[in-house]
């Protein structure tokens, strides 16, 4: 395992932005200054949303619960509990919001102390959630949220209540990362791994890029109640669940990692080390060698960091190489200028400065060029995404029609029927934000290229972006004021546009999978009413059925693309408008610097070109820094996934290997 | 009794129609398949999901370790346990033979998966069960059914599984289906994490399969109750169990098709059933060289308890055997009851089995089950030949026709001549399917006469069983007495007045039965 620490490159990458900040603000670079301050917002604001899944009763919530180390902050109970999700952000003081859904479909918000959440999670204290609670958005000092971490904790599927199962499988495609929970006491069932191989490539819509779970990289499977078993019947199972997994998920080179933990042990050692919540994370890990969680812990803080890495860290790396460039540009043409030969050295950099500035300074007043040619670059995006959307639409019709109709044992059984549709509806949807999200990015910075927008190519191939453009993170503000916002102020576009999606199955216009869920109810009654008619009538009755769901659930996702794209291209002008501005500002500024160049005489020249050497070197010492950091966050982004590795770690009965 | 002479009734005809002339070929087959069903031991079958207890449970009701069991999907054939002394083993292929032996050694390899070895992997595809004759009383008169779990075999995702296992998707889910097809009766395991979607799904294609299934013959079993167990939160795991066994018949129809959910700790009831003097031994010193509740803490934690560095009694090899016989609570629990006095392994074991909740289990299997074992066989014999009937005799003519009619016709002499077995099967069934709403008196009344508690003339009359005949009569008498007041008066129509008519009955009858018999003593 590499041995960076992510927290000091955070800190280091924050230091060299505020610096370069400082610089840009000195010498009146406003847009360069503003774009850096921003990265340093986004990156103190950047989230990483480990989503937290598995069948019902596997002890999702207790894991969750001994993560943060606070046992019994979310409740636990023998009956089906978790009905809504609940995120799990850092905050310094305690603090619980919880979402509620008007009887008239529009959301509030009510403030909750910790010891009343058992009224809104559980599902035993609820039952079928007629409170309408949709989302617990959960802060507290814990270390586990550190840098950025959002778990998320989600109802169990397949249990009876099917709606769950939908919820969840909404929910991954805002997954930057996902622990799979199952336990000792029974082998993975065939349900299990299907929503796994589900889950997996419909978050991933694209198994080359890196998709919110791409692959066995981001994805961590953990067997519960290893106090259970003995270690002979701890390996038994550990193998038996490797070797279902190994082929199932990825491309057949080993499978997620798959590792034992004892939340009892656990929660009995913390409680032995009189653990407070703000205690450091190292000491009782040390203390700790049987319950599992020290191993498990570190293979998801080095799953972390390799996401961090690649989500959170390479844009504002790359925005403060951007920032160097356009800092040092007019200090460097300045001290060429000094260091002149002849007249004419001076007229060719000036030329060259003024037209740079004139074609950028052009090119941000008028606009009316580039501008409608983004519009037609997004609209072809649109209109590809909006196709591949109907694929998608049209592919679930033909499996509800051909596969789902004619499987009797679904005929039988509506809660499942409706459960099926509404998970393949909800994958669609959270597959379509991805693709959308990563092509759009694509796009801008293909666009960007071209018109040669922005300062230089950025870190020349040291750093590779997410992106190149930088969208607001609030996307969708005002728009969807969905509960989900808060997971989703990260810096990095699939994220949030997954997040989005998440966060419209809550939204006050009931988008995409809250559509989904909605109908299950409608669908399970009409179903019922068909159950006595003959197979072929009842199968034609419900495609008819069906066919309602189908024309709403598309209206519902197509809408939910339209808006996002909407809001998208907006941002989209705005960010190519403020490159613009800075590539703007840093050609004036040469132009300047020229100007006073030419006026300096021999005699002042050598002491402008001390001062300037300091200048410029405090600067090229900031690139170096950044290219450092950005080697270090390169390293751990391809640092082998945890997989490989976790067998050597040490896990339950470490000691008996 | 009424419903024994029903089921001699069908098996004589049944028997006779196999040597009729002019029968269809298939047709023959089908009641002779009927026959062999009236005529062969009452069968409970376990069935659930993988994983789900059943052969730990098999194990405890037996009081033995013949079925293996394991943390993972083990049992991978359908098993008939019957009575037979000396044990003996009969593996029937899919293709018809029968190989016998003379001893269980062979068990083991015969029924768990076949990781590595291809050439017992290939012979278990071939396998279509086994029967397993074994001296136990349990099994005098009843066969116990295990079988792999339901969801074996389901989608691509069990190839990887199956592949472990050894066996064809098919061949599992069908040798499941048919042999628990085969049972008169079920226990439908389910674990203490209470009841999964694909287990309805399964539960459900699995009853389309097994007409006639419901509250009568169906209970389940809710089982790893143990895992409740929680030294300091969860001291009883029978009190969070029983909540999800309510849940559980709460849901998705569940007490349509169950008559009750029954919490056992199967881990601790296979161990006790087999507890022996060397058990007792190591409980004993464990007992003596450790404080209680420090005991108890340790042993919710495998790790802790079967450490070789602990501060515990006993060497590690030891209490790990302990604890892979009887789990964490059972160990805790046995040696509580060491503590407080138990001092021979006989009753340890008996104190042991009424706590792990078998004892329950088993009264159920007994007084539900077992008293009603003619009526259920018989049940399925009158509802399946005059179907079976009605469809060969379309499009036939002549005397094959005359002769399945002659088959049907016999069925319904029988029927009428044993009405009131009858009628009192119609009103068990409208019960247990909450047709009636009745008093709660009238349907404990309705239960006990028609022999929920036992089939003697006591027993249906709720007095002790030295009871005396003329007692009996006068008690069946005033019962007369207070059911004709009743049904003077009407206050309920429909199904639940059939019920009080055929309460009645069942009174007439009996004093029919008691008031004949008077002259004979």
């Amino acid at each position: 395992m590499t041995g960076i620490d992510m927290g000091a490159v955070a800190a280091d990458t924050t230091a060299v932005l505020e610096r370069l900040g400082a610089a840009a603000r000195a010498r009146g670079l406003a847009g360069t200054a503003e774009r850096l301050a921003e990265a340093v917002r986004r990156l103190a604001d950047g989230r990483i949303v480990v989503v937290v899944c598995g069948d019902f009763n596997r002890g999702k919530s207790s894991l969750v619960n001994a993560l943060v180390r606070r046992p019994g902050l979310l409740p636990v109970d023998v009956l089906q509990t978790t009905g809504v999700v609940t995120t799990l952000t850092w905050g310094a003081q305690d603090a619980a919001t919880v979402h509620l859904r008007d009887e008239d479909g529009g959301t509030r918000q009510r403030e909750v102390p910790f010891t009343e959440l058992a009224d809104y999670v559980a599902e035993s204290a609820d039952p079928g959630n007629r409170l309408r609670a949709e989302l617990l958005d959960l802060r507290l000092p814990s270390e586990a949220l550190a840098g950025g971490t959002v778990l998320v904790d989600t109802p169990g599927i397949g249990g009876v209540f099917p709606e769950h199962t939908a919820v969840t499988t909404g929910f991954l495609a805002s997954a930057d990362a996902v622990v799979f929970v199952a336990d000792m006491t029974s082998p993975l069932s065939a349900a299990e791994l299907r929503f796994l191989r589900h889950a997996v490539t419909a978050t991933t819509a694209d198994p080359a890029s890196s998709g919110p779970v791409a692959g066995p990289g981001g994805l961590l499977v953990v067997l519960t109640r290893a106090d259970q078993a003995d270690a002979e019947d701890r390996r038994e199972m550990l193998d038996n669940t490797r070797a279902k997994l190994a082929g199932l998920i990825g491309d057949g080179d080993g499978g997620p990692a798959v590792l034992a933990v004892s939340t009892r042990a656990r929660l009995r050692h913390l409680a032995a080390a009189g653990t407070r919540p703000d205690a450091p994370a190292s000491p009782d890990g040390a203390a700790d060698p049987t319950s599992g969680y020290p191993a498990f812990e570190s293979a998801l803080q080095h799953m972390l960091r390799r996401r961090r890495a690649g989500l959170l860290l390479a844009r504002p790396l790359a925005e403060a190489d951007a920032a160097v460039t356009a800092l040092l540009q007019p200090l460097e043409a300045e001290r060429e200028a000094l260091a002149r030969e002849t007249d004419e050295t001076l007229a060719r950099l000036r030329a060259s400065a003024e037209a740079g500035g004139r074609e950028a300074a052009a090119a941000r007043r008028s606009g009316a060029e580039w501008r409608t040619e983004l519009r037609t670059e997004l609209r072809k995006l649109r209109n590809a995404l909006t196709g591949s959307l109907h694929d998608d639409l049209d592919a679930v019709w033909e499996r509800i029609c051909n596969e789902l109709l004619h499987d009797d044992s679904l005929q039988d059984d509506a809660d499942r029927l409706a459960a099926e549709v509404a998970s393949a509806y909800a994958a669609v949807a959270g597959a379509t934000a991805h693709r959308a999200g990563t092509e759009l990015q694509a796009v801008v910075a293909d666009f960007a290229r071209q018109h040669r927008i922005g300062i230089g190519p950025v870190g020349a191939g040291r750093i590779t972006a997410p992106g190149a453009v930088r969208l607001d993170p609030d996307l969708g503000s005002g728009r969807q004021p969905g509960p989900m916002m808060p997971v989703s102020r990260d810096g990095s576009f699939g994220a949030s546009m997954g997040a989005a999606v998440g966060g419209m199955l809550f939204g006050p216009a009931g988008a995409a999978v809250g559509g989904a869920i909605g109908l299950v109810a409608g669908l399970l009654r009409g179903v019922a009413a068909v159950r006595n008619q003959e197979l072929q009538a009842r199968r034609r009755n419900l495609r008819d059925q069906l066919a309602l769901v189908r024309s709403r659930q598309q209206r519902v996702i197509t809408e939910g693309l339209r808006s996002l794209l909407d809001t998208a291209a907006e941002q989209a002008e705005k960010e190519l408008d403020s490159l613009l501005r800075q590539q703007d500002e840093s050609a004036q500024e040469t132009v300047a610097r020229l100007r006073t160049a030419a006026e300096t005489t021999r005699a002042e020249a050598g002491a402008r070109h001390e001062a300037l050497n300091g200048e410029h070197g405090a600067l090229v010492a900031a690139g170096t820094e950044v290219a450092r950091l950005a080697a270090l966050v390169a390293a751990v982004v391809d640092a082998p996934p945890t997989g490989e590795d976790a067998d050597d770690m040490p896990g339950p009965g470490a000691a008996e290997r | 009794m009424t419903a024994a002479g029903l089921r001699r009734a069908a098996l004589a005809v049944l028997t006779e129609a196999a040597g009729a002339e002019h029968l269809p070929e298939e047709f023959r087959r089908a009641l002779a398949e009927q026959a062999a069903q009236l005529a062969a031991p009452f069968a409970v079958a376990l069935v659930g999901r993988v994983s789900s207890g059943k052969s730990t449970l098999v194990n405890a009701l037996l009081g033995t370790r013949l079925a293996p069991t394991g943390v993972t999907e083990l049992t991978m054939t359908v098993n008939r346990f019957r009575y037979g002394d000396p044990a003996a083993l009969a593996v029937h292929f899919e293709d018809g033979t029968v190989v016998r032996h003379p001893d269980l050694s062979a068990l083991e390899a015969l029924t768990v998966r076949a990781a590595d070895d291809p050439r017992r992997q290939e012979l278990l595809r071939r396998i279509d069960h086994l029967e397993t004759a074994f001296p136990h009383p349990a099994l005098t008169g009843t066969e116990i059914v295990d079988t792999p779990g339901l969801d074996s075999a389901t989608g691509p995702e069990s190839a990887a599984t199956l592949r472990l296992l050894g066996r064809t998707a098919s061949g599992v889910t069908e040798s499941t289906l048919t042999e628990g097809a085969r049972a008169d009766a079920l226990v439908l395991t389910f674990t203490e994490r209470g009841v999964h979607r694909e287990e309805l799904r399964l539960t459900a294609d699995f009853l389309a399969r097994v007409p006639g299934l419901g509250p009568l013959n169906t209970v389940g079993a809710l089982t790893k109750t143990e895992l409740f167990w929680d030294p300091a939160d969860c001291p009883d795991p029978f009190v969070p169990a029983r909540r999800v066994a309510d849940q559980l018949l709460r849901t998705a129809g569940a007490s349509r098709l169950l008559y009750t959910v029954v919490p056992v700790a199967g881990l601790l009831a296979s161990g006790a059933a087999v507890l022996d003097a060397a058990d007792l031994a190591d409980l004993t010193a464990l007992a003596a060289g450790c404080e209680p509740l420090r005991l108890a803490e340790l042993a919710a934690e495998a790790d802790r308890f079967t450490a070789a560095d602990g501060a515990l009694p006993l060497p590690a090899a030891a209490r790990a055997r302990l604890y892979r016989r009887f789990g964490g609570w059972g160990v805790a629990t046995a040696q509580r009851l060491v503590r407080d006095g138990a001092a021979e392994a006989g009753p340890l074991r008996a104190e042991l089995l009424r706590l792990s909740g078998l004892d329950s289990l088993r009264a159920v299997l007994r007084d539900h089950f077992g008293g009603r074992a003619d009526l259920i066989k018989a049940a399925r014999a009158f509802r399946t030949v005059p179907r079976l009937a009605e469809r060969t005799s379309a499009g036939l003519t002549g005397e094959p026709a005359r002769a399945v009619a002659a088959v049907a016709g016999a069925f319904t002499v029988i029927e009428l001549r044993h009405a009131q077995a009858y009628a009192e099967l119609r009103a068990l069934r409208d019960h247990f399917e909450g047709r009636l709403d009745l008093p709660a008196d009238q349907v404990a009344e309705l239960l006990r006469v028609t022999g929920e508690y036992g089939g003697t003339a006591a027993a249906r009359l709720g007095l002790p069983p030295d009871t005396d005949r003329a007692a009996l009569l006068a008690t069946v008498r005033a019962r007369l007495d207070h059911w004709h007041r009743v049904l003077a008066a009407p206050t309920v129509g429909g199904p639940a007045r059939q019920a009080q008519l055929t309460v009645r009955d069942a009174y007439e009858a009996l004093h029919h039965d008691l008031s004949r018999s008077e002259p004979s003593r």
